[in-house]
């Protein structure tokens, strides 16, 4: 199954654990309230391996994802009385997710570290169309340098959009703006990472043009 | 570039379409701008490159949890159970209420706001001529009257002739065209809206 097909799912609230039980998000919220622990077992169940993931790609540490994975879900559980039925589970949990990742990265950066990335190994350019594997692996370091240069409104967008293929709409309602404002800033977001991009690899950007090209 | 080409703009609209190209999906116009503007060609070219770079590197780092956070979890969440409080309930339910009931209170409040101040005192005028304005007490020409030599007591009581009801219809006139008549029975709905709209003028003019 395709990663964008997952995450439509996810926020629409069918995962593949909906084909085994088809209890709609809100059914689950509901008896959550009146009491069922086993029914927020449920909620967790469906939306923590891509709730992890969406972490990670923010915090890019496994033990820091699931500490904020696992906050996000109390802080769910904590104001499941406040959450409106009316509006989808998926989009209100991601929604706090990230929310609580960035404040967390934005205090980590007021105390003195200098890098939203702290796990970015130190600098070295690397050549992205080079066969060695080694680095090849160095290209993801590359893409999190160039990520972290890009003000944190449009690279939230374009993790969200390119990275976890969320839609438009779906990134709207996680980040609480309009779908015409999720589109300026992924362009945005899109045409910065470009040109940081193509600073960063400098030489060994255009014979990767010409080996795609016409 | 081309003489025609608006290069700047088409930044934007060229990279929410970097997605479309392996299916084919360009616009004609765009397809025609990337054919005949090497500058916009090159940006295309530079951002769909960019693009299959942060693909591969997101690929590379996606990460799948190993364990259910469930077993940890259960142990950390608080004992009492999330029951909707009754603010939350009162904002779910009386809130919506509440809001459109104001939503068209002010809708009301602008549609009698904006109607013209002529047919607002011609109406009122209308009002006032048939509920408060008293008919002049003229003595009646009894020899137009058709059915002067009949017992009809209808007849006799009937205090109106052509010239009274002209009369009438001449005090009306003058009351509906000249506004200074009007204020000297002001209408409380009228002086309302009188009130607001000079306030609303008062705010845009601080503003
Ligand atoms: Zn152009």
């Amino acid at each position: 199954m395709k990663t964008d097909q997952v995450a439509n799912q996810v926020l629409a609230g069918t995962t593949e654990t909906d084909q085994r039980s088809p209890v709609s998000d809100a059914r689950l919220v509901e008896e959550v309230r009146a009491g069922n622990r086993d029914a927020f077992r449920e909620l967790v169940l469906r939306y923590e391996k891509k709730l992890f993931r969406v972490i990670h790609r923010f915090v890019r540490n496994d033990a820091l994802a699931e500490d904020l994975a696992q906050e996000t879900f109390i802080r769910i559980y904590e104001n499941l009385d406040q959450f409106d039925l009316s509006r989808r589970f998926g989009p209100w949990l991601f929604q706090i997710g990230v929310n609580l990742t960035l404040d967390y990265l934005r205090k980590k950066k007021r105390r003195g570290a200098t890098s939203l990335f702290s796990e970015i190994s130190p600098d070295k350019t690397v050549n992205p169309g080079s066969a060695d594997p080694r680095e090849r692996q160095d290209i993801s370091e590359e893409v999190q340098r160039v990520l972290q240069d890009i003000p944190e409104k449009y690279r939230t967008v374009l993790v969200l959009r390119d990275l976890e293929h969320f839609t438009s709409a779906e990134v709207a309602a996680i980040v609480n703006r309009k779908e015409a404002t999720i589109r300026w800033r992924l362009a945005e977001a899109r045409n910065r990472f470009k040109e940081l991009w193509k600073e960063r690899m400098g030489e060994a950007f255009e014979p990767r043009l010409e080996k795609d090209g016409e | 570039m081309i003489m025609s080409c608006h290069c700047a703009k088409n930044r934007k609209r060229l990279a929410l379409l970097v997605d479309h190209d392996s299916a084919g999906k360009l616009p004609e116009d765009i397809r025609r701008i990337l054919a005949n503007c090497p500058t916009c060609r090159e940006h295309y070219e530079h951002l769909c490159a960019a693009m299959d770079s942060l693909q591969q590197a997101g690929e590379k780092e996606a990460v799948f949890l190993e364990k259910s956070l469930w077993s940890e979890l259960a142990h950390r969440l608080p004992d009492s159970q999330p029951r909707p409080s009754r603010y939350s309930l009162w904002r779910q339910q009386i809130v919506p209420i509440f809001s459109v009931t104001a939503a068209c209170l002010a809708l009301l409040l602008v549609f009698v706001a904006e109607r013209p101040a002529e047919k607002r005192i011609y109406r009122t005028a209308i009002n006032r001529s048939t509920s408060s304005l008293p008919l002049p007490s003229i003595s009646v020409d009894y020899t137009y009257a058709p059915f002067r030599d009949s017992a009809d007591s209808r007849s006799q009581q009937a205090p109106l002739s052509i010239q009274s009801l002209h009369q009438t219809h001449e005090d009306l006139f003058l009351r509906e065209t000249s506004p200074g008549l009007t204020q000297d029975f002001p209408d409380p709905l009228e002086s309302q809206v009188r009130e607001i709209l000079r306030q609303r003028r008062l705010l845009e003019m601080l503003e």
